[in-house]
């Protein structure tokens, strides 16, 4: 079986839905800017490129059409280069990045663009024609569309307080911030031209939050709850884009690639509590790697919400320290189909820069899933 | 005359930045400069935060900067705006500098409201004099109708006459042409008035209550009276302006008769008690800030806030003259400040306006007031007022001894109004070209028909209008009746019909204390008569043969804004509120206000996302009885069409749905009944996840929920509706009727009906 490795790995700047400076682009012109950015710096011909596979939780409207080939020839990739958009909510650019890999191991290609896109201004959440199944009751549609009630769920069940998870948040945010000022987000980030100017930073940050102002914010999803809009990850356009070869293929083109993948796995919980996702999902993936989470050296877990990342990494006994150096979704936002594949770029991103043998990166997903994917440095 | 596209403002101050939000109101680019630019832009983010905005977005419009960067950004502006530090020097050295950068033709304008024009132009080159006058606006420039106007004997005619159109139409201004005259005409009489009303409370030693009551609604005077006005304008800001007025006027002028700063203002000065701005003046909030504290006028201490006492007002029951000629404490209050006001504006009007009218109009616009001095002066009885100033000692003005051997300053002539001049003529008085009121359509003409809580009018050319009269506006059977016989009427003799009036409301309504007599006689169900006669007369409105266009202004509460709704077009004022509120008393829309909404969503934007999308846009506006705070806002919440219409001057909007019924009456086709497509229960189950959510998040109580869970049933038709099999509207409109029925039936719609018939407030139950 062939081994799959992360080359290399871009995002565009990552900003607020409706205000943001992205929200007046189009998505397939966002996720085309990754991708050329990604294709462009590996030096490849990109006739070597088997196919574009994009993550993208609401695939319609300016999302539709298969944005995938759409992103792939507004990009100006070679017609031969194919174009497959992949839903799994949350979960679709880290499932975009698995699809690369297993076709690669399975022998069905050498190099591909992974990656994911979601302008949550263009299209809201939940879609423009949510039509769930009138016979769900309404326990279980509100467990499939109301996110911020699953983690007041988890919060109850774990016991977690306001406090920490506000802690917690406001750390992520200062986390981001220090990264964002020292620079070390602009490895990632592929800048964006707009007609109001370049776009190189990311909007959601913000620095300077303190547990005290958070404490301030009113519970949004339920009378007297805990989840805030400053302990949940905001709505964000943002596009993700990584380059996943084989180790031959690496050798062939002389790419120094960043990471193998080591393992993957995803799982199904019950989703009123879809946050607690990336434990099975995670012990999954470790197993299947052949490591704990002791032998984890970065962990890349998505903050769709504080409270889901406190109770995964309860569950998991994460090492705090080790978990999201540069900051998380709270701070940085969270495009839906762009974050997977975020995840698992900054993860070997991280390893590279920082040293370490294994990397995690692992997110929640709603309707009851998690999904996790484990890199060793190449 | 030229055209005003693009305009700036210098000084973001609370005029400037005002200013500039009513400019971009009124569709302009605006750049807004002050000496930082950081200034200018938290300007902008307050003004969006108070209201200065008719939409938010309209914040967009404005570019701000720094006078000492990005004067070149006024290079192509056609109206630049000077609203900074009222000081001769700082205005003068700023307009070289705008000299050295505007475009020839451009205008240029100063808001200030105590330097004459002659003095501003003072020394400076003729050309720029020429494109110079004093545009001054008053406080919040949105919503103050005033714009006095000021232009110099060098001033180009066309600029005056540009920028008196640009104000009337665009920005929707009471024009008045005033004369280069300190304090110009509103606050010349109104500083007056206020120094009397303050002086003379403080020589009577009256409870601020009881002033501020005294000299309010018996003059058709906003409730904020005296002291409340003081509080809200500023007390050291009344002091610099009265001060400026005292410098500027001559030693005879009666305003020199009162103190610039009496101990008890200057007083409040020194310890910052200067009003609103302050968080203290004449009264504040109490220490656990749930009541009220008030200054003594004797003491200057403050003292609890007091139920007004006044034998006076009680017995004189808000009759103007009966007050003034009471002889207790108020009264006499009331006499001493109204008598000396009046007499001071008519002694000062030859020297400052062109007519009483102008006068008026100022005084309306600019302080509120229901009635102008002279529309109040004949209200009183000029030969009544001529009699009390003999007896109090105040000279009586030549213009006041003209008006009380005239028998009034105004009078009807030929069926037009007419006023007296100073110099003892009359003339019509006067109303800008293309203004249509009922008023004067009422001098000039008979109703064609009257039934009493309704009347239709001859607007000419062919066009009707149905101006309905109850209390609020509100539709009772009388006005139903009306409205039916209308329908069948116009199609005699008329091409057309505007639905509108003088008012203050278009209407708020059905008569809700109906629901309940019907209800509590006969019963639920037999309201249902009731919605199906609403349903076929605003159905017929809809497919009448001729166009029917809705003149909305104010306020379109429930059945107003469902009769809106129906009309093939609405021309509305850019001040409107309106909404679907049914649900804050425990009902949904039923007088086709659901299917109307589900109809617009389905042609606009909302349509090409789906079944579901139309239904989940009504929902989001109904279900929270979203209002509108302007017709911009109205449009973004769909109840207006992007087709429909804004009129920014309240005068003229009978006028503009006029020209709109009669440019659609044209070849007119009525509309051809529309098909719907109604997303069915897997609608419902996306509707009812929006109700759940807001419930779980405590933003509903439990009526709430049950009134939700109805307009989701009208919304996505019912269990038998199947988006791929679009219906009629009658189909939804027979929903609406047994969703009313059924919440009718409930005892907590009853207690929400109940509790806002007794108290004009939603009850959350």
């Amino acid at each position: 079986m062939a081994h799959a490795f992360i080359v290399d790995y871009a995002r565009s700047p990552f900003t607020p839905a409706y205000k943001g400076a992205l929200s007046g682009v189009r998505p397939d012109d966002l996720a085309a800017g990754v991708i050329s950015a990604v294709v462009g710096r590996s030096g490849l011909d990109p006739a070597t490129l088997e196919d574009v596979i994009l993550g993208c939780a609401f695939a319609e409207g300016e999302q539709g059409l298969n944005i995938a080939r759409c992103a792939s020839l507004i990009a100006g990739l070679p017609l031969s280069v194919g174009g497959s958009t992949v839903n799994r909510w949350c979960g679709s650019s880290m499932q975009a990045v698995q699809m690369a890999a297993g076709a690669i191991a399975m022998g069905a290609g050498e190099a591909f663009i992974a990656g994911g896109i979601e302008s949550m201004t263009k299209v809201p959440m939940m879609g423009f024609n949510p039509l769930p199944n009138p016979r769900w009751d309404d326990a279980l549609r509100a467990a499939f569309m109301n996110m911020g009630l699953t983690a007041e769920n988890l919060a109850d069940q774990y016991g977690i307080s306001r406090e920490a998870q506000d802690t917690y948040a406001a750390a992520s945010q200062d986390k981001a911030a220090a990264a964002q000022a020292d620079g070390r987000l602009a490895a990632e980030i592929a800048p964006v031209a707009t007609p109001a100017g370049t776009v190189d930073k990311d909007g959601c940050v913000r620095g300077g939050t303190t547990v005290d102002k958070l404490g301030t914010l009113k519970a949004v999803f339920k009378a007297g709850g805990s989840v805030t809009a400053g302990n949940s990850s905001p709505l964000t356009d943002g596009a993700s884009a990584t380059l996943i070869v084989s180790e031959d293929f690496a050798r062939r083109h002389n790419l120094a690639p960043l990471a193998r993948v080591a393992g993957y796995a995803v799982s199904g919980c019950a989703p009123e509590i879809m946050g607690i996702g990336p434990v099975e999902a995670t012990r999954k993936a470790l197993a299947r790697a052949g490591i704990t989470a002791a032998d984890l050296d970065v962990i890349e877990m998505n903050e769709a919400f504080a409270v889901q990342v406190l109770a995964c990494c309860r569950d998991l006994d994460i090492d705090p320290a080790r978990l999201n150096r540069d900051g998380g979704a709270i701070a940085l936002g969270h495009p839906l189909g762009a974050t997977g594949a975020r995840l698992v770029g900054k993860a070997a991103q991280l390893l590279k820069r920082d040293g370490g043998r294994y990397g995690l990166a692992t997110q929640c997903i709603g309707g009851g899933q998690g999904i996790a994917l484990v890199l060793e440095a190449a | 005359m030229g055209e005003i596209r693009k305009a700036g403002v210098i000084g973001a101050g609370v005029m400037g930045s005002g200013i500039a939000a009513h400019l971009a109101n009124a569709g302009l680019h605006v750049v807004l400069l002050d000496v930082e630019a950081a200034t200018a832009a938290s300007a902008v983010a307050k003004q969006v935060k108070s209201g200065g905005f008719m939409d938010a977005a309209f914040a967009e419009r404005v570019v701000t900067g720094s006078v000492s960067d990005d004067m070149l950004l006024l290079s192509d502006a056609d109206l630049i705006i000077e609203a900074v530090a009222e000081r001769l020097d700082v205005k003068q050295g700023l307009y070289a500098r705008i000299e050295s950068v505007r475009k020839p033709g451009s205008i240029v304008s100063s808001n200030t409201s105590t330097i004459p024009l002659s003095a501003l132009v003072d020394g400076l080159p003729e050309g720029f004099a020429a494109d110079f006058l004093v545009t001054h606006f008053f406080n919040p420039p949105r919503t103050m109708p005033l714009l006095e106007l000021v232009a110099g004997p060098r001033t180009r005619r066309e600029a005056l006459e540009t920028i008196r159109d640009f104000g009337d139409r665009d920005l929707g201004k009471s024009v008045v042409v005033c004369r280069d005259t300190p304090g110009f005409i509103a606050n010349r009489i109104g500083n007056y008035w206020m120094a009397a009303a303050v002086n003379e409370a403080i020589a009577l030693g009256l409870d601020v209550e009881v002033a501020d009551a005294a000299i309010s609604k018996p003059f058709g005077i906003p409730k904020t009276g005296i002291f409340g006005l003081m509080d809200l304008v500023g007390i050291d800001l009344m002091s610099m302006v009265l001060r400026s007025l005292h410098g500027a006027l001559p030693p005879s002028d009666p305003m020199q008769d009162y103190p610039v700063e009496p101990a008890l203002l200057a007083r409040m000065i020194g310890e910052k008690r200067l009003g609103r701005k302050s968080g203290a003046g004449f009264v504040r909030l109490s220490a656990d800030r749930k009541s009220r504290e008030v200054t003594d006028l004797v003491t200057g201490e403050y003292r609890p806030q007091k139920k007004v006492d006044s034998d006076a007002l009680d017995a004189t029951k808000g009759d103007a003259r009966a007050l003034m000629e009471h002889d207790g404490a108020a009264g006499r209050y009331a006499a001493a400040v109204m008598e000396k006001a009046l007499a001071y504006a008519a002694r000062i009007t030859p020297e400052i306006a062109d007519g009483p009218d102008a006068v008026d109009t100022a005084m309306r616009g600019g302080y509120g007031w229901a009635k102008g001095p002279f529309e109040l002066i004949d209200q009183l009885g000029a030969g009544w007022l001529v009699a009390r100033l003999e007896k109090r000692g105040v000279p009586v003005p030549d213009f006041l001894a003209k008006a009380a051997a005239a028998g009034g300053f105004y009078a009807i002539e030929n069926g037009a109004r007419s006023c007296l001049l100073p110099d003892g003529t009359r003339r019509k008085v006067a109303q800008a070209d293309g203004v249509i009121t009922l008023a004067a359509v009422q001098l000039a003409s008979k109703a064609v028909e009257d039934w009493g809580a309704a009347r239709l009018w001859d607007l000419g050319d062919g066009i009707a209008c149905f101006e309905i009269r109850s209390k609020m506006n509100t539709f009772g059977a009388p006005v139903l009746d009306a409205l039916e016989a209308t329908l069948a009427r116009v199609q005699q003799g008329f091409k057309g019909l505007v639905i509108g009036s003088d008012a203050p409301l278009f209407s708020a309504g059905a008569d809700i204390r109906v629901f309940l007599e019907t209800v509590e006689t006969s019963g639920p169900a037999a309201f249902g008569a009731s919605i199906d006669r609403g349903h076929r007369l605003f159905k017929a409105v809809k497919y009448a043969p001729f166009p029917v266009v809705g003149a909305a202004a104010g306020l379109a509460f429930g059945g107003g804004c469902e009769l809106l709704l129906h009309c093939r077009a609405i021309q509305a004022h850019a001040e409107l509120t309106i909404g679907l509120v049914e649900p804050r008393i425990g009902v949904v829309p039923g007088w086709g206000g659901c299917k109307e909404m589900l109809l617009r969503f389905a042609e606009g934007h909302a349509s090409a996302k789906g079944p579901v999308a139309p239904a989940l846009a009504a929902f989001g506006v109904i279900a929270p009885g979203k209002v509108s705070t302007s017709a911009f806002e109205a449009r973004r919440l769909g109840f207006l069409r992007p087709t429909d219409g804004i009129t920014m001057n309240r005068a003229r909007l009978l006028a503009d749905a006029k020209a709109k019924a009669l440019a659609l009456a044209e070849g007119y086709v009525p509309p051809a009944p529309p098909s719907l497509t109604l997303s069915g229960p897997s609608g419902a189950s996306a509707l009812r996840n929006v109700l759940e959510t807001e419930a779980t998040a405590g933003r509903l109580t439990a009526h709430d929920r049950v009134v939700g869970e109805a307009l989701v049933t009208v919304l996505t038709g019912g269990p038998d509706a199947d988006p791929v099999r679009p219906v009629g509207e009658d189909a939804v409109t027979a929903l609406e009727r047994a969703a009313f029925i059924a919440l009718l039936g409930e005892p907590a719609t009853l207690e929400r009906i109940r509790h806002m018939l007794a108290t004009g407030k939603p009850l959350r139950n």
